[in-house]
């Protein structure tokens, strides 16, 4: 162990240790001194905007926020100079903002400026307000901005350019009066804004306001415009000086927590986990804010995150059992619902066999739902036949990884793939699909110098600020992988240590690379030998390098072996063990990774043991007193194969539209219609429930306890934050009901109680304990019995008998292709702005007037060659169906590609056109293998399907941090501690 | 073969069943929380008998005309003396001596009882009286300490 340097700074004549290189207002911060710091937050870092944090540092007034400590420093934060330009600097924030807290909706204890002011006993202005001559920009769907209440201090410029980097917002320091702008100047709503809201977060007052919170946060704040005037000005008239004002503000801010729940949840849309405080009043949802300490995403979430919460209050939600009776739905009692799906699965069972039932779990339902449906699957019934979504995505990355490392899920943390020196995704928007984790690598990219090296078709956003882009042929990754591999091999540019101890299988898995030399890669993928021999020297002079993947790699019928072949590339460069390294297959729900790994699958019991070792069986026959079923269950694949072969007679999903979602609508609703019974489980009536014989109405993720493992194999509880919508039930009270009247009184009252039997139960989640999991903590599984947690796997090695990873042999066999009937090749993923299919999306009003409905991407080249027009109407016919919807040119596509969005409903959804062809090792969808032929109803159209409004229409201004110096530049600029000095 | 389905037919709940449902809901409430609701009806019968119950009913039904109203009215120069007053008040409550007018007000007060016990129909008092009154060590400390507060009163800030 090297030890620990220290700098020795005095600070008020006393001595104090500092991490060299510290920034010294950090450290004031640990000393107890109350120095001001408006524009100053951790997750943001110096801004040196407000001035206010001046001390004197060997003499002469500084910005702490701007210095470093250096040895032998001496700051004095209490003399009167001192005193007198943190004033000065205080008065100048004050004439740009008004102090009118008690009926102000921010004034929920944490304003910065409003404490800032508190804590100095600053007690009168010397300068007083002066309004600037802008308006209040309230033309965006979710937050406005108060040019009147704005102090500059650019936080919200740092958010944006540097945090999240999506570079819309800028400071133009040049005008008469600077302030915020979007874009080029124009309003939020026409901007490049895509609303995650982190500006609203950073902001330290009310300058930027969540719409939600407007009129609704305070006892006084919901006036007419006009009335809130004349109560501001009363209220500083009645309040005179800031003490008293301070006195009634507070106490109305104390009044407001009795009727402002806060409440922590965990995200419900994608996979990276965002974690953050709900605020509501009764059902409605306020504003949400995520905190420095939410460990997967800090300060920052995304739009859907931040702002997607309406369809929890949807007037389309259920809110009773339903029994299809005749030609209709019929609401019914709970009794009466449950009781009759107990009878119908005994006479299905007894009848056909335990075999002929068929259950999926919900990747958006909690682990402790997963366990629970598994259980019923296993115990209750007698079968494996149980299955969740992470078929139609995420089953083939797993497949590889656990061939490969032993593992199905990402090596590190979010953290690592910041850390790491270069970075590859392969099949990932991750822009549009992670957005949180896309803002990681954005940033490390922009500022830290990482390398970002980006396969796709689609020339998305990643593929834009990527320092290489390579789009290879469709489904041809694991051609260049391979090559890449081989080459390195080849030049003995391989980490021999590396695989000399923790490696098997080198020289079998070198015989199978013989085919994959630079030549044939070239003709496969279109990747030019040079580029690829370029690649390889990058890859292999980086010390750190982590592959992010996602299901431009996972939905194809080779998505498994290239999935393995990504690890493969990995242990021969060594890139597995270490920060900032690993296989990093980006999950897309928010529990997709939790369903699996809460046994929800027909080949793992929970924590991924299998059913036909005796001694797993054995331990959960003891646990749950029944004979466990030993034979591998039928995948969701296989479910649906089997009811058009008349075996599986019942059908119960929960939380999962498998009729717009599973590939091949026609086929999967067609088998709908053969089942003798079919239940669903969900918000809505879906797709999928019009075919249901019994529908449960379930409730939202904000309506119940639990928790969620996101990506990074993070698993974080949920909180209950509004009682379920009257007649609804959470998915575990559910199931526990249905298994009680089926005989088996498992006697769950909360889902803490599931988990403790979960953790008992595997040894991969042993030690988690609701308690560990308290607030904002979370654990990384494996969690040992102790508590302990990895979230970097593999340090101890990799868990395989002689604890080394194996180089995995695959090979390649192209197996699609357009052809000259079907000519066209039909990409689909996800938008940022909408969940997957949309039901949840498409109930948020905000989000629906920028985005209204879906499109079909097509290139200029296309669209020439075709004589279309931006608005055209086409139809696209594949094997398996049609698809018609509008066009919209765009070079994010190129070629005869064509891109649809996941979220295109009705008789745009994609999966119209997708076939029956699948991984052929995990039975996953090919998705993204679809070719089709385009029939044209109308060349042109009245208007683009992408509104004006839509940020992809912006024009983003990119530039580092907010340009203070510019500021200081200003003639009108001086700063405190040299104003303080001229007068004494 | 279960064609789809998109109709519903809602549960048509009687209006006797729901309000059974509700009574009883409210009766259990009732029953939990007996005390507090029983003191809770003292307090409305106590803010009825006073007519206050109106007049708060009517105040809050009228709650946003009547802040307009007041902020309307106190925003009028007129009062802006007032409302400054009302704060000024507050520091100048902070600068008085509590102590010090505690003493006075109780020596005040003794005076008032001793004017009140004196027989008003005595005779007239006279110079001399006053004099010898003075050697009265009551009456010559009032005197004293009155003097001391005119010197104090007429002191040039």
């Amino acid at each position: 162990m090297l030890e620990r340097q220290h700098t020795v700074v005095t600070i008020n004549g006393q001595e104090y240790l500092a991490d060299p290189g510290q920034n010294l207002l950090d450290l004031i911060n640990t000393t107890g001194e109350n120095v001001p710091q408006i524009c100053y937050n951790e997750s943001l870092g110096p801004l040196e905007t407000c001035d206010t944090c001046v001390v004197q540092v060997d003499g002469e007034l500084k910005r702490a926020c701007g210095m470093k400590v250096e040895p032998g420093m001496s700051v004095m934060t209490n003399r009167p100079e001192v005193h007198m330009a943190q004033k000065d600097a205080l008065d100048s924030i004050l004439e740009k903002h008004e102090l009118y807290c008690t009926v102000c909706d921010y004034n929920n204890g944490d304003c910065e400026i409003h404490n800032a002011v508190a804590d100095f006993g600053l007690e009168h202005q010397s300068r007083e307000f002066k309004p600037s001559t802008y308006e209040v920009d309230r033309s965006g769907s979710f937050y406005r901005y108060d040019p009147n209440q704005c102090i500059l201090c650019g936080r919200c410029v740092e958010a944006c350019q540097d945090v999240v980097v999506n570079e819309t917002l800028t400071i133009d320091w040049d005008r008469k009066e600077p302030r915020v702008i979007w874009d080029n100047d124009v309003g939020i709503d026409q901007s490049s804004c895509v609303n995650c809201g982190l500006c609203v977060t950073a902001c330290p007052c009310n300058a930027l306001l969540e719409k939600g919170m407007e009129g609704e946060a305070g006892y006084m704040t919901d006036q007419e415009p006009g009335l809130l005037r004349s109560m501001i000005d009363l209220t500083k008239k009645a309040e005179a000086g800031y003490g008293p004002l301070f006195a009634v503000s507070d106490t109305e801010a104390k009044l407001r927590e009795d009727r402002i729940k806060k409440t922590k949840t965990v995200c419900t849309y994608c996979g990276v986990g965002c974690s953050f405080d709900v605020w509501t009043k009764d059902r409605q949802v306020l504003k949400v804010e995520p905190h420095a300490q939410s460990p997967a995403n800090g300060i920052a979430t995304c739009v859907k995150g931040r702002f997607g919460w309406d369809y929890v209050n949807s007037d389309k939600r259920l809110t009773r059992p339903l029994i299809r009776r005749g030609e209709s739905f019929e609401e019914v009692e709970w009794d009466e619902a449950i009781a009759y799906v107990a009878k119908r699965f005994t006479e299905i069972k007894d009848e056909h066999g335990p075999e002929a039932l068929g259950f999926i779990a919900s990747s958006k339902a909690t682990n402790e739902e997963s366990y629970l449906m598994q259980k019923f699957s296993r115990q209750v019934i007698g079968t494996n036949n149980v299955d969740n979504c992470s078929r139609y995505c995420q089953s083939p990355a797993t497949k590889g990884l656990f061939r490969t490392v032993g593992h199905g899920g990402d090596s590190g943390s979010i953290e690592d793939i910041a850390k790491a020196d270069m970075v590859i995704t392969i099949g990932s928007n991750t822009a549009e699909s992670h957005p949180v984790l896309a803002s990681r690598i954005k940033r490390a990219h922009k500022l830290n110098g990482q390398k970002l090296y980006v396969f796709d078709l689609r020339k998305h956003e990643m593929a834009e600020r990527a320092d290489k882009f390579f789009q290879p042929k469709s489904g041809t990754d694991l051609v260049w992988l391979s090559a890449v591999t081989k080459y390195i091999l080849d030049q003995g540019w391989e980490n021999k240590e590396f695989l000399d101890e923790w490696v098997n299988g080198l020289e079998e898995y070198k015989k199978c690379l013989d085919k994959f030399t630079l030549e044939y890669a070239e003709e496969m993928t279109g990747i030019p030998q040079q580029d690829l021999k370029d690649l390889a020297k990058e890859i292999v002079s980086k010390d750190k390098v982590a592959i992010c993947w996602a299901m431009g790699v996972t939905q194809h019928s080779l998505g498994s072996d290239t999935s393995t072949t990504i690890s493969n590339l990995l242990l021969v460069t060594g890139n597995y063990r270490r920060p900032g390294t690993g296989a990093y297959p980006l999950r897309g729900h928010n529990n997709v990774q939790g369903c699996s790994d809460f046994g929800s699958m027909p080949n793992f019991m929970p924590g991924y043991e299998s059913p036909h070792e005796e001694e797993v069986r054995e331990r959960y026959e003891k646990a749950w007193d029944c004979k466990m079923p030993e034979d591998d269950g039928m995948d969701n694949h296989e479910q649906i194969k089997a009811m058009h072969e008349g075996k599986l007679k019942s059908f119960y999903v929960k939380g999962e539209d498998t009729s717009i979602v599973d590939a091949n609508i026609n086929y999967v609703t067609s088998a709908f219609e053969k089942l003798e019974f079919m239940v669903v489980q969900d918000l809505f009536l879906t797709k999928t429930a019009e075919y249901a014989d019994v529908v449960f109405p379930a409730v939202a993720s904000l309506e119940k306890d639990g928790t969620f493992v996101n990506t990074e194999r993070r698993i974080q509880r949920l909180y209950k934050a509004m009682e379920p919508l009257e007649g609804t039930k959470p998915d575990w009270e559910i199931i526990t009901l249905l298994a009680k009247e089926l005989g088996f009184d498992w006697g769950y009252t909360h889902p803490q109680e599931i988990m403790a039997e979960a953790a008992s139960l595997s040894p991969l989640f042993a030690g988690v304990t609701y308690e560990r999991l308290e607030g904002y903590n979370s654990l990384q599984w494996p969690v040992h019995e102790d508590g302990s947690d990895e979230p970097l796997l593999y340090q101890e090695g990799f868990p395989f008998d002689d604890g080394k990873a194996r180089l995995f042999p695959i090979d390649f066999e192209k197996q699609y292709d357009v052809t000259e009937e079907y000519d066209l090749h039909i990409n689909n993923g996800r938008l940022l702005e909408h969940f997957h299919e949309g039901n949840m999306t498409y109930e948020v009003p905000g989000i629906v007037r920028k985005t209204p409905n879906a499109f079909v991407e097509v290139s200029p080249e296309l669209a020439e060659e075709r004589g279309l027009k931006e608005g055209a109407e086409i139809k696209l016919i594949s094997d398996a169906g049609e698809a018609t919807g509008i066009v919209t040119i765009t070079d994010r596509v190129k070629g005869k590609e064509l891109f649809i969005p996941m979220s295109a409903n009705g008789k745009s959804a994609v999966n119209f056109l997708t076939d029956n062809s699948v991984d052929k090792d995990t039975d996953t969808p090919a998705y993204k293998e679809i070719a089709a032929r385009m029939e044209i109803v109308r060349k042109k159209g009245e208007k683009s399907p992408i509104p004006p409004n839509n940020h992809r229409r912006g024009n983003r201004q990119p530039q580092v941090s907010v340009k203070v110096e510019e500021k200081w530049q200003r003639d009108d600029y001086e700063f405190p501690g040299t104003k303080v000095k001229h007068n004494g | 073969m279960a064609k789809s389905l998109t109709t519903v037919k809602r549960m048509e709940v009687p209006k006797e069943v729901q309000v059974e449902k509700d009574v009883e809901e409210v009766k259990e409430a009732i029953s939990e929380n007996k005390e507090a609701i029983l003191k809770g009806i003292k307090l409305l019968r106590a803010l009825d008998d006073a007519d206050t119950l109106q007049a708060l009913t009517a105040l809050t039904n009228h709650r946003k005309d009547a802040m307009g109203y007041l902020v309307k009215e106190l925003n009028k120069p007129q009062y802006a003396k007032l409302l400054e007053n009302l704060s000024g008040f507050a520091f100048l409550l902070g600068d008085i001596d509590v102590d010090a007018v505690r003493d006075m007000t109780g020596r005040i007060n003794r005076g008032l009882e001793a004017a009140e016990q004196e027989d008003v129909s005595q005779e007239k008092t006279s110079y001399l009286d006053l004099a010898k009154a003075l050697k009265d060590p009551d009456i010559n400390r009032s005197v004293t300490m009155m003097l001391q507060f005119f010197k104090g009163m007429g002191k040039e800030s």
